[in-house]
Order: C-alpha cells, then sequence, then structure tokens
C-alpha cells in the first residue's frame, strides 16, 4: 500500500434505532492510520469511540444499530461491502480485537489454549503439536509465567493482568495488520496497567501493527499514542500529533478536558470544570453539539456544525474559532 | 439536633485534634474449606493500620484493588470488627459505644460511594432520598426537613425543584451530587469517600470534586479518601498514606508525597499515573510481577517480590514505618542508613 495506510475511516456514521428513537451515535467520522502507528480516540461514555471501532470490524448488533454512510478501508479494501463470510477473513485474522473486560471477552468453559489457538486453527489450519507450540510460545511472548504449563488452565485461574495478556495473545496470534484495543487497561491496576501498556508498545515495535486505542484517559495517551483524534457527540472534534494535543490543543473542549483532568504532573491547584454534560444521542442537534457548553461559543456555532479546518500539517479542528473570517 | 453553637464550640476546642484515630487495626478474614467448614487460612485484609485524621482535613487512601484500603473504611464505618486494633472518633472507640454514642456516630459519620446508581434507590424520589437519615437521625418534623432537602440540594448545585424526580431521570455527575447531599443532610463530621469520582466522566469529575472541595471549607468536615487515581488524591488530599497488602507503605502530606515519593511503590505509582513521553525527561518505572495473594503475603518486606531495589536483607526482615521527613514516613530498607 502507498503510504502506509492500513486503515482509513471515511465520513463513517452509525445511528441505532430503538423505542426511544434514531439515535446518531457516529455523526461523520474520518480518520487514518498508518502501519505501525498508534492513533488514540479519545472522549467520553457516549461519544460514540466504541462505535466507531466496532463498525471497523462490524461487530455492532445490526439492529438495532445502522451504518448508514462511509467507508471502512482497510488495506485499500472497503470491510463495509464486504458479505459476512468475506469480513471473517480479516476479523481475528489481519484485524485483532482487545476489549476492555477480559472477563467477559473470555469464555469460561474454555481452557486457554482452546481460546488462544482457536484463530490459529480457523485462519491458518495449525493443529495437534504444532498449533500448541504456537499456541505456548505465543502466551511466553505475553510474558506469561511457565506458559507450557499455564496453557491448560482455565482464564478464572488467572490473575486480571494475566488474563488482559491472554486476550492480546489472541489479538496478535495471526499477525494481524491491526490491533482495536477498546479502553484495554481500564480494568486493570495501575502498575499492572503499566506493565501492559509496555508490553503492547513492544509487540507494536516487533511486529509493526497499527493500533488503534480507544481511551478516555490522557495518561494512557501520553504513554502509547502518536496522534490523537478526540470525540465528542458523534464528531472527532480535533486530530493531531500527541504533543500537538498536550501542549497547543486548538479545540475549546480539548483545552476545557486538559484543564478539567486532575493532571499530577502540572500541579495547577484548582480545577476548571467544564459545566453542563454531553448531549444525549437522542437529541437533535442545532449547530455545534459542544456550542451548550462551550466557553467561547458565538453566535455561529449554534446555527450551523463548523468545517473541518486543517490548522497545521496533522492538525485538523472542527471549531468555527478557526475557520478564516467567521470569529467576528 | 446539634446546634450551631456546640458545633462551633467543639471545632473551636478540637481544631487541630484528630477527629478520627486508627490504632494498629487488623482485620483477618478466615478462609475455610472442606466440609467442616475448618479455617485453613486467613486472608490479611488489613494488617496493623494506625492513622489519623484531623478536623477539617483529607487523608487518602491509595493502593491497588485487594491491599485493603476499602476494608479499612468499612471498620471505619463499623460495618467490619476488627480483629485487633482500636477505632477511635472525637476520643471514643467506636466499637464499645453505648447506644446513645452509636447514634450519634452514625450521624456524625456519613460515607458516599463509587456509584451513584447503586448506592441510590431507584424506587424513591431524590427528596425522601435526601430525607431519609435526616428522619431516622435527627428526627426533625417534616416540614423542616424538606427545607433542609432543598439546601442541600441547592449546596451541591442541585435545582431544588427536582426533589420529586427518580435517581434515573439524572445523569451520572448528578447522581453523585445527590448522594453527596445525602450524607450532608444531617450535619456529619467526617465523610467516607470511596471512589467518589471514578465512575464519572472525565469532564464531570472536576465538578464533584470542586463541590466536595468547596463543601469541606464551608462546614470544616473532614474526609477519609479512597481513590485508586492519585490526579484526584492531588486535589483533594492534605495526606496520602499508600497501602500494599493490608499495609501502610508511606505516609506524607500531599505536597511532599509528590515532590519527594520515598517507597519504591508509591514511586511506580506515581510513574504509573504520569503522562509520561518520550520527550518527557522522566523515566518510567514499571514493575514486574502481579501483586501476592493477601492471604500468604511475602515474608520479610511485602512488596520486595516486585521492588526494583530490592536488597538481600527485604526479603527476610520486615521493615517498619519511621519517619523520614517531618511528617513522612516510609517503610523501607532503602532508608535505613539515614
Amino acid at each position: 500500500m502507498k503510504d502506509d495506510v492500513v486503515l482509513k475511516v471515511e465520513d463513517l456514521k452509525v445511528s441505532f434505532h430503538t423505542k426511544r428513537g434514531t439515535g446518531q451515535a457516529v455523526n461523520g467520522v474520518s480518520f487514518s492510520l498508518k502501519r505501525g502507528e498508534t492513533l488514540g480516540l479519545v472522549g467520553e461514555s457516549g461519544c460514540g469511540k466504541s462505535t466507531t471501532a466496532m463498525s471497523i470490524v462490524r461487530l455492532l448488533p445490526q439492529p438495532p444499530a445502522r451504518i448508514d454512510a462511509g467507508r471502512v478501508l482497510f488495506d485499500g479494501e472497503n470491510l463495509l461491502a464486504l458479505d459476512e463470510e468475506e469480513m471473517r477473513a480479516y476479523r481475528g485474522q489481519q484485524i485483532g480485537v482487545i476489549f476492555q473486560d477480559p472477563m467477559s471477552s473470555l469464555n469460561p468453559v474454555y481452557n486457554i489454549s482452546f481460546q488462544v489457538g482457536e484463530s490459529l486453527h480457523v485462519h491458518q489450519g495449525l493443529h495437534g503439536q504444532t498449533l500448541m507450540d504456537q499456541v505456548v510460545s505465543l502466551l511466553g511472548r505475553l510474558r506469561i509465567p511457565a506458559p507450557e504449563n499455564r496453557a491448560k488452565d482455565f482464564p478464572h485461574q488467572f490473575s486480571g493482568g494475566m488474563r488482559q495478556r491472554v486476550v492480546g495473545s489472541i489479538a496478535i496470534s495471526c499477525q494481524p495488520k491491526l490491533i482495536i484495543a477498546d479502553e484495554p487497561t481500564t480494568a486493570l491496576d495501575a502498575t499492572i496497567q503499566a506493565q501492559y501498556l509496555r508490553l503492547l508498545r513492544e509487540l507494536q515495535n516487533e511486529m509493526g501493527v497499527a493500533i488503534l486505542l480507544i481511551t478516555h484517559d490522557f495518561s494512557v495517551v501520553a504513554k502509547m499514542c502518536h496522534r490523537v483524534a478526540v470525540m465528542y457527540a458523534g464528531a472527532i472534534v480535533e486530530t493531531a500529533q500527541v504533543d500537538t494535543i498536550f501542549n497547543e490543543p486548538a479545540h475549546p473542549y480539548t483545552k476545557a478536558l486538559m484543564s478539567a483532568v486532575p493532571d499530577i504532573a502540572a500541579w495547577k491547584g484548582h480545577l476548571t470544570p467544564i459545566e453542563g454534560s454531553p448531549p444525549s444521542i437522542y437529541q437533535q442537534i442545532q449547530g455545534c453539539p459542544f456550542a451548550p457548553r462551550c466557553a467561547s461559543v458565538m453566535d455561529r456555532c449554534r446555527e450551523a456544525m463548523p468545517p473541518v479546518v486543517q490548522k497545521a500539517s496533522d492538525h485538523d479542528v472542527r471549531c468555527w474559532l478557526h475557520v478564516q473570517g467567521a470569529a467576528a | 439536633m446539634i446546634s450551631g453553637q456546640q458545633a462551633q464550640q467543639v471545632m473551636v476546642t478540637r481544631a487541630n485534634e484528630d477527629i478520627l484515630k486508627l490504632e494498629d487495626v487488623v482485620k483477618w478474614f478466615p478462609v475455610r474449606k472442606g466440609v467442616l467448614r475448618r479455617t485453613v487460612g486467613h486472608v490479611h485484609a488489613v494488617d496493623g493500620v494506625s492513622l489519623d485524621i484531623k478536623i477539617g482535613q483529607t487523608v487518602a487512601l491509595v493502593g491497588e484493588s485487594g491491599c485493603g484500603k476499602t476494608t479499612t473504611s468499612k471498620i471505619v464505618l463499623r460495618l467490619e470488627i476488627p480483629t485487633r486494633g482500636r477505632v477511635l472518633f472525637e476520643g471514643t472507640d467506636v466499637n464499645r459505644m453505648s447506644a446513645a454514642e452509636s447514634r450519634d456516630y452514625r450521624r456524625k459519620v456519613q460515607a458516599v460511594f463509587q456509584d451513584p446508581m447503586s448506592s441510590l434507590s431507584p424506587r424513591m424520589r431524590v427528596g425522601m432520598i435526601i430525607a431519609e437519615p435526616m428522619l431516622v437521625n435527627l428526627g426533625l418534623p417534616r416540614r423542616e426537613v424538606m427545607t433542609r432537602v432543598g439546601e442541600a440540594m441547592e449546596s451541591v448545585g442541585l435545582d431544588s425543584t427536582a426533589a420529586s424526580m427518580y435517581p434515573h431521570e439524572f445523569s451520572g455527575g448528578q447522581r453523585q451530587r445527590i448522594a453527596i447531599a445525602r450524607a450532608l443532610s444531617v450535619d456529619p463530621r467526617l465523610i467516607i469517600l470511596d471512589e467518589p469520582v471514578s465512575s464519572l466522566d472525565i469532564s464531570i469529575q472536576a465538578q464533584v470534586i470542586n463541590i466536595l472541595k468547596r463543601l469541606q471549607d464551608e462546614h470544616q468536615l473532614s474526609y477519609l479518601l479512597i481513590a485508586h487515581n492519585l490526579g484526584t488524591v492531588r486535589y483533594l488530599s492534605n495526606r496520602i498514606a499508600v497501602m500494599y497488602l493490608g499495609q501502610i507503605v508511606e505516609e506524607s502530606p500531599t505536597e511532599e508525597f509528590f515532590n519527594n515519593p520515598l517507597h519504591p511503590y508509591s514511586k511506580a505509582l506515581i510513574s504509573a499515573a504520569l503522562p509520561s513521553r518520550a520527550n518527557d525527561g522522566r523515566e518510567e518505572i514499571v514493575l514486574s510481577g502481579e501483586v501476592p495473594s493477601p492471604q500468604n503475603p511475602p515474608q520479610g518486606c511485602r512488596f520486595h517480590t516486585r521492588c526494583p531495589s530490592a536488597m538481600p536483607q527485604c526479603s527476610s526482615v520486615v521493615p517498619t514505618l519511621r519517619e523520614r521527613a517531618p511528617g513522612h514516613t516510609v517503610s523501607c530498607h532503602l532508608y535505613d542508613s539515614f
């Protein structure tokens, strides 16, 4: 592939159709991800970050969800146009997924070796001793101690951090080009989280895999990501290199988040909260969804959704403040 | 009901005094096995914890899951009886209180828990949720109670007309404010905050943290804060106690703790919470291994199995908490020679 672009999402729109009505969960999301790169998709609960990620691997229950528009180009192939059978060749093989809670993403009634070996068996046809050797080596790579003895254990015999490492070994088992990690360390303790993130970084360096990391935790972003996309109410409001996001955030929401998060490194002595709360996906929104909570709101913001402005190379902002001639 | 004058008197005479004092508190849970349910061992959930909280101050208990911080808070709330040791509230042993003293204690010590969705009854109107502790503890006339409900709601930034709504009609941050209003309604002296903001969205956490800080100043409240997020802890607490496997390994004034952490475990916790980037200049500390079982804690220093600076004596000699700077104690052999 030219430019080494592994994943390109274009104008993705996803809605949920429930008894409460139609909810626009993802409203025109676009981003791309290169080989060996980690993109952080950051936002609060309900902002559409998980829905975006699950649309890529088409793991959203449809209905109630419906992908209304957009393209998901993986290695140039539009995943949204594939049928279910063709999609299976991507899921688990080309794209690995790590979910938040390892206790619910591992099956309690199958042993670890079965679960780690399943996709190797399905996608690469391994079996018998070859499969077992491969499973043991995978577990070893994820630093499971004494993997040859532990492979026959069941998930409940593992600690939380080890379970999440097992999930990681499943995700990398078929040498994927992309790993989608949805809050991979949120269920883990602080020191175990640090271990897991370091391991993910090492694997990424070895394999050159691209990682789409979904998180709400800025310390995870700082440790893992090369680039960051900040989401609010179903739209990406700012995309930039990680340093830019931390040092020169341009969107008022990103700025507000930075001053609302109690950061132990940059001690400010006080917190500036963002008043109000994010809109529900069922709410009809006129203009910029952040306008009701924005400190720099203008009349224009309440009338129309701002376009995406390229502020610098690799720094996109969706805000009227940055549209030439709009701020008056 | 306690009059304002009385409360003021307490404040004047007791200023700078401990409101809560834990003396070598131990809680072991028996592990039973077999048909005869024989005790085969004990989980050393809390193993010799001593802690003081002064009036108007916040002490934070920090540590990973299973370190005993929640058990400690349950002991303070009298939801668990300590195996050994004493808990003194305003000088009285809370487990040897008379019925009248106990009633008073239950009014003066309140709690706010992590998840407001499970700590608030879904079938009660918010006004009633906030009124209940007052009706039970203060025996006030109903009209007075309803006035106070309105005041409590407004003091946490909620509209008092929302008293007739149910918890599910509120957002997560608003629900946590309801829980705070309820705790506040009976004019408590000490509030146990068990992960008060960790279930809330990042943009909402700051709102609740600021409310907690303002209320503390207004009412001279003392907080025992249980939290794993060091950012929250830095903003709310005056002192920090780090727990590992049932024991306090370091205790320090908050600023001193962040500027000069001594225990290797504290350093690792801080490193894990920092946004340390490649260009950040700080070395990232990543611990190896996992937290050992509290049923069978390691010999010597309990942290030695994961400690990056472990020395030979660490696996055999138990370190004791010693003061290394004013008010800053640490339990680690690295500082033995100082």
